[in-house]
C-alpha cells in the first residue's frame, strides 16, 4: 500500500490480525538506515508476521527517500521521518482501525519511535539495538566510510554525498542524525518501553530515570544473538536475529 | 508540507497484487505522461527484495518511467514482500514460471506484449531462461550472468599469480597442512541462506539459449563486474565462449571490473544506471 499525501507517497505493508485481540492494538515497525534496511528486511517480515499472528494489526512502512517510498535517500532528513512515522501511527488507527499502538524501532529507526511517543495513541516504545544518542549511529556511519577504502574519487561525489556501505548520505542528513536523541523524560501517556539489545548499552541511563520517574514501566532486556545481522555470508544468505525478535513478540503479547 | 515545496514526480507508484490465491507482490511505476509500447520488468536479485541491491531497482524503475518506459519490480514468492507458494517445484523452476505469469497480468494491465527484462546474478539466470522461452520479451539486461571460462581467462588469471610469493607461500602451506579448514561457527538457525537451487548449465545450452535470443534479434545488454572474476574477466569473453555464435550489434557486452558483484559504489551505480537508460532508450527509438 502507498499512504500520505499524493506528493510524498509512503511505502507500507499492513499485516491484519490474525485473530481478535481485546485491546485491538497496532504495531508500527521503524527500520533502521541505509544497508541495515535492506538486510533487516526480512528479519521485519517475520517479525511482523508474528506480531500479526498474536492478534497486532502490524504497518511495517518506508521512510521518505527509502526503499519504495518517494523522494531520493540523498534528500532524507530526521524531521521529516518523524513525521513519516507519526502518518504510519495515524494510518494504522485510520485505516486499520486500531484503538492504540505501540511503536517498535532498530537502530537509528529507535531515535524515529521515540519521535512518535508523543502521540496520544501510542501506548508502548520498543528500542531494539538503541545507542545513547544518535551521534552514535553517525559515528559508526563514519566509521564505515573512513574503513571501506573506497578510491578518493568515490568516498564523496560532486554533490558533496558521502558514500557509506553502498548509499550516498548527505551531511545534512548526518548532521541530522548527530543532533538527535531520546527526551529526558518520554512523553506523558507512555504506559511501557522494552530496551533490547545484544550488548550493554551506556548512556541511557537519563532517559530510563526520566521514564521512570514519569510512571512508565522500563524493561530492558539483553539477550543473546550470535549472529550479526547487520552482515551476510558468502552465498548471499540473511542472518535473522531471531532471539530479540522472540523478545520483542513475547514483550508485546504479554503487556496487553 | 508548504505548496511552495511540493514537487511534480514524473512517475506514478502502486502497488501490484498478481496472481491468486498467494500473490506475488510488486510496485509498478507509471510514466506521468505517455508509455512506450514495451515495458521493464525488474527482478529479484537472491534474497534481497525488490528495491534491489542498495535500492538500485527502484532508482531503474523511476528513470525507466522518465523515458516512458513502465517499469514493475516485484518479488517472487518467498522473497520480499511476497509470502511463498506451496510448491513442489524448485527455486529456480518456479521463478521462471512466476516471471512468465508476471508478464501474463502486466499484459493484461498494461496492454503491451512486449518486455524489457532486467536481473542481476540469480535475477540474470532467471531473466535468461525465461526470454529464451517466451518471444514476449525482446530486451534483457544481465548483471553477472551466466559465464563460463575461455583460455584468455585461464592465461589472465593465472600468469599473474604464479609469479607472487603470496601463491607459492599458500601452495606450500596446502602441502604440508599447515593452513587448517576455518569452521564456518554459525549456527544455521540464524542463517536463512539462498538456495535457489541454480547450478551454472553445461555452456552448451546457454549457447543454445543465446542463438535463439539472437535469431529473435532481442537486445541484449551483459553487464560484468570484477565480482565474477572466478569465470569472467575481460571485456570481449562472451565471444570467446560461444565462438560460434553471431553476436550483432544488438549485443553489448560491458565489463566494470573495479565494481562489485551488487555494485554497491555510489559512483557505480549512478554509472550502470546510466547505461542500462540509455540502452533502453535505444530499444525504444530503434535507429
Amino acid at each position: 500500500m502507498f499512504f500520505g499525501p499524493p506528493d510524498r507517497q509512503l511505502y507500507g505493508v499492513y499485516h491484519p490480525p490474525a485473530r481478535a485481540r481485546a485491546d485491538n492494538a497496532g504495531v508500527v515497525l521503524c527500520y533502521p538506515i541505509g544497508q541495515e534496511y535492506i538486510r533487516i528486511h526480512r528479519a521485519f517480515r517475520w517479525l511482523a508476521n508474528q506480531l500479526a499472528g498474536q492478534g497486532f494489526h502490524v504497518l511495517r512502512f518506508d521512510y521518505s527517500g527509502q526503499g519504495d517510498s518517494a523522494g531520493d535517500f540523498g534528500d532524507a532528513r530526521m524531521a521529516a521521518w518523524i513525521e513519516d512515522a507519526r502518518m504510519a501511527v495515524g494510518e494504522l488507527v485510520s485505516a486499520a482501525g486500531a484503538s492504540q499502538v505501540d511503536v517498535v524501532g532498530l537502530r537509528a529507526g529507535t531515535l524515529v519511535a521515540a519521535g512518535v511517543a508523543d502521540l496520544p495513541v501510542v501506548r508502548r516504545l520498543v528500542l531494539w539495538e538503541p545507542r545513547e544518542s544518535g551521534a552514535a549511529f553517525r559515528d559508526e556511519l563514519m566509521a564505515a566510510h573512513v574503513s571501506s577504502e573506497l578510491p578518493p574519487e568515490a568516498q564523496v561525489d560532486e554533490w558533496g554525498m558521502l558514500a557509506i556501505q553502498g548509499f550516498a548520505y548527505s551531511p545534512s542528513f548526518l548532521d541530522d542524525l548527530a543532533a538527535s536523541g531520546f527526551p529526558a523524560a518520554p512523553a506523558r501517556g507512555l504506559e511501557a518501553m522494552l530496551l533490547v539489545s545484544a550488548i550493554p548499552v551506556a548512556g541511557l541511563e537519563a532517559m530510563v530515570a526520566g521514564a521512570v520517574a514519569t510512571g512508565v514501566k522500563v524493561d530492558a532486556r539483553l539477550v543473546d544473538s550470535p549472529t550479526n545481522w547487520t552482515s551476510i555470508d558468502d552465498m548471499g544468505g540473511l542472518f535473522l536475529p531471531m532471539e530479540p525478535m522472540r523478545a520483542i513478540v513475547e514483550w508485546l503479547d504479554a503487556g496487553r | 508540507m508548504p505548496a511552495a515545496n511540493v514537487t511534480r514526480i514524473p512517475w506514478r507508484e502502486e502497488v501490484v497484487q498478481i496472481g491468486a490465491p498467494v500473490p506475488l507482490h510488486g510496485v509498478l511505476t507509471r510514466p506521468a505522461s505517455d508509455s512506450l509500447p514495451f515495458a521493464l520488468v525488474i527482478l529479484n536479485s537472491g534474497l534481497l527484495h525488490h528495491v534491489g541491491s542498495c535500492g538500485f531497482s527502484v532508482k531503474l524503475a523511476r528513470a525507466a518511467a522518465q523515458i516512458g518506459v513502465p517499469a514493475l519490480r516485484y518479488d517472487t514468492s518467498g522473497v520480499g514482500d511476497s509470502p511463498a507458494r506451496p510448491s513442489g517445484a524448485s527455486h529456480d523452476r518456479r521463478s521462471v514460471s512466476e516471471l512468465l505469469e508476471v508478464l501474463d497480468a502486466m499484459q493484461r494491465q498494461l496492454g503491451v506484449d512486449r518486455f524489457a527484462l532486467m536481473g542481476l546474478c540469480s535475477g540474470a539466470f532467471t531473466a535468461f531462461d525465461a526470454s529464451v522461452i517466451d518471444d514476449r520479451v525482446i530486451a534483457m539486461t544481465q548483471v553477472a550472468p551466466f559465464t563460463y571460462r575461455t583460455g584468455e581467462w585461464y592465461a589472465r588469471h593465472y600468469v599473474p599469480r604464479v609469479l607472487t610469493y603470496d601463491t607459492w607461500r599458500r601452495y606450500i602451506a596446502r602441502k604440508v597442512g599447515a593452513e587448517a579448514t576455518r569452521p564456518s561457527g554459525l549456527d544455521e538457525q540464524y542463517l536463512e541462506a539462498y538456495d535457489a537451487g541454480w547450478s551454472v548449465p553445461p555452456q552448451s545450452v546457454v549457447e543454445d539459449g543465446y542463438r535463439s535470443l539472437l535469431a529473435r534479434r532481442v537486445h541484449l545488454f551483459n553487464i560484468m563486474t570484477g565480482g565474477e572474476s572466478d569465470s569472467y574477466l575481460y571485456e570481449g569473453q562472451f565471444r570467446d565462449m560461444f565462438p560460434s555464435l553471431a553476436f550483432d550489434e544488438r549485443f553489448i557486452e560491458w565489463y566494470l571490473p573495479e565494481a562489485t558483484h551488487t555494485i554497491t559504489r555510489p559512483d557505480h551505480q549512478r554509472l550502470v544506471l546510466s547505461r542500462i537508460v540509455q540502452w533502453l532508450s535505444g530499444i525504444a527509438r530503434p535507429r
